[in-house]
């Protein structure tokens, strides 16, 4: 008996056509930067993702379909486009974009990584090796585990940030934690954990903050300064804590330095080059001249971007001094082992002192030194035996702002 | 600011060009002769605010160029800006009617320096 015969495969005709069960078929709007078969399952986005002006629905039944915020009908009517880029909802007849990307789990194999252009809420955790790209703020309800965060804005962790070693979070402006262990953190502005910073690199603009706790086995640079409990730990581990530096402005000096370099020499062999064509400039041909007045417009084109350059170094240098805040406040305890850098001096703490302490820079019988204050009733001063500490780059800075 | 740059080495108009720039806003008109640049001109009803010539150009040099302009122009501000040193070779440019004069080799200030010099010698005379 062939197929056909069987009744099951028949296919019965009518001559009425019931209307379709859903009023829009949903399109695959991220479908093209993300879904790759070819890709792996950590970046295949599993949210339906859509940029302004997109469609991401064809329309079937219009009168069916309510609209809800930044979507619109197209101008003909057969499809139905986001207005802002952000997360497409569809319930109850209702389709509307969220700006605002809210995952209700975990970012894990279920979301794939995430690349948003607004804010992104996560009710849970962010788990090992996913990664969340964010033009605004990134909320996490748990902990980010040993994942990739980039926030334009903040990172607000309700949780732990726990790296495990391979975290990393470049992040705009503040990072806020309930502790902070084996991650790399950039941040443009504060870092602020409740209880506990260890293992760590941190980079900061602002000031770094333990609030009720330890920060230690740790490498800090922050610009505005450390406040924390207990600086290092008893068992002595080394850390270096330098402050009154802003590591995006040394990191951008050191890039720009060696371009300005490269081209001072480039200026300065063009000059070389034209200086005797110029001192006998009528003995030159026509195409002798033209070709002078062409190097001649090269090196003011590269000196013209040098200045550029040096103006934008000046500019940042300026608004990072402004935020700079070279001190360390130590609450309870500043234990041996913790190497203090800061105005360019360093001093390397070898017997623990007592909170609540102030480390800043003064003079100290005529000299510049570490000084360490109590900030208790006595209010007394202790130098620590500090020594210079040269930082190449930013000392190149001042002599070329100079 | 309308400014025709005629210059048969597109390099050099370039140069022209990004000098230029630094006065602000500008529009140029390019010609590589002087037959380019009268056809140009011809075709620019309202005119240019500077023209910028080089001396040594084929079909039409610089010289006669800028005694074709001033057949039906005398307003507009010249500058000759060529590799014509001699001292003979600027007052034949002056007396054709050149405002100003540039020698090549020249630095991106100095060319700066004779424009600004020319215009507000002209907003003097206006």
């Amino acid at each position: 008996m062939s197929s056909m015969e069987n009744e099951s495969d028949v296919i019965v005709a009518s001559e009425e056509i019931s209307p379709p069960a859903e009023p829009l078929e949903l399109l695959e709007v991220a479908a093209a930067e993300s879904g790759s078969e070819a890709g792996n399952y950590y970046d295949r986005s599993r949210i339906r993702l859509a940029q302004a002006g997109q469609p991401i629905a064809k329309v079937l039944v219009r009168e069916k379909i309510r609209l809800g915020p930044n979507v619109e009908f197209s101008p003909d009517g057969q499809q139905i486009l986001a207005k802002e880029p952000g997360q497409v909802n569809w319930h109850s007849g209702r389709i509307w974009v969220e700006s605002v990307l809210e995952i209700r789990g975990d970012v894990d194999f279920t979301t794939g990584c995430i690349e948003f252009a607004h804010d992104v809420s996560v009710r849970g955790s962010v788990l090992d090796l996913f990664k969340i790209t964010s033009g605004g703020t990134v909320r996490v309800g748990h902990a980010v585990e040993a994942a990739h965060i980039q926030a334009a804005v903040d990172l607000l962790v309700n949780g732990p940030i726990v790296g495990k070693g391979k975290g990393h979070c470049i992040i705009g402006q503040n990072v806020h934690a309930k502790h902070i262990s084996n991650v790399t953190i950039e941040a443009g502005k504060d870092v602020i954990a409740k209880t506990e910073i260890t293992h760590s690199h941190i980079s900061c603009g602002g000031k770094l903050a333990v609030e009720r706790g330890s920060l230690m086995a740790s490498q800090v640079v922050a610009n505005g300064g450390v406040h924390c409990g207990i600086l290092g730990c008893a068992a002595g581990l080394p850390m270096v804590i330098e402050v009154g530096v802003d590591p995006a402005l040394r990191r951008l000096v050191s890039e720009q330095l060696v371009k300005i370099e490269a081209d001072q020499k480039k200026i300065e062999k063009i000059k070389q080059t034209v200086e005797p064509l110029m001192r006998n400039a009528k003995g030159l041909s026509a195409a002798q001249k033209e070709q002078a007045t062409e190097l001649l417009f090269r090196a003011s084109e590269v000196e013209d971007q040098n200045r550029k350059t040096i103006g934008l170094l000046r500019q940042r240098s300026e608004d990072a001094a402004s935020q700079s805040h070279a001190e360390v406040h130590v609450e309870q305890l500043l234990c041996a082992g913790v190497i203090l850098r800061m105005g360019g001096l360093e001093a390397a703490i070898v017997a623990p002192l007592r909170g609540p302490i102030k480390i800043g820079v003064g003079q100290h019988r005529g000299e510049r030194r570490i000084l360490a204050t109590s900030q208790g009733r006595s209010g007394a001063c202790q130098p620590l035996p500090s020594h210079p500490a040269v930082d190449h780059v930013m000392d190149k800075l001042q002599r070329l702002l100079v | 600011m309308k400014v025709l740059l005629v210059d048969d080495s597109r390099t050099m108009r370039n140069i022209q060009k990004k000098v230029m720039e630094q006065f602000g806003p500008m529009e140029f008109s390019e010609a590589a002769d002087g037959v380019e640049a009268l056809s140009v001109i011809a075709a620019t009803p309202q005119g240019f605010e500077l023209i910028l010539i080089d001396w040594n150009m084929p079909h039409m040099d610089g010289h006669t160029l800028v005694l074709r302009i001033r057949e039906k122009d005398k307003l507009t501000p010249l500058i000759m800006v060529t590799t014509e040193s001699e001292k003979q070779r600027v007052v034949d440019a002056i007396k054709a009617g050149v405002n100003n004069y540039v020698i090549k080799p020249f630095t991106p200030d100095q060319l700066i320096g004779r424009v600004k010099q020319t215009l507000e010698k002209r907003k003097a005379a206006a």
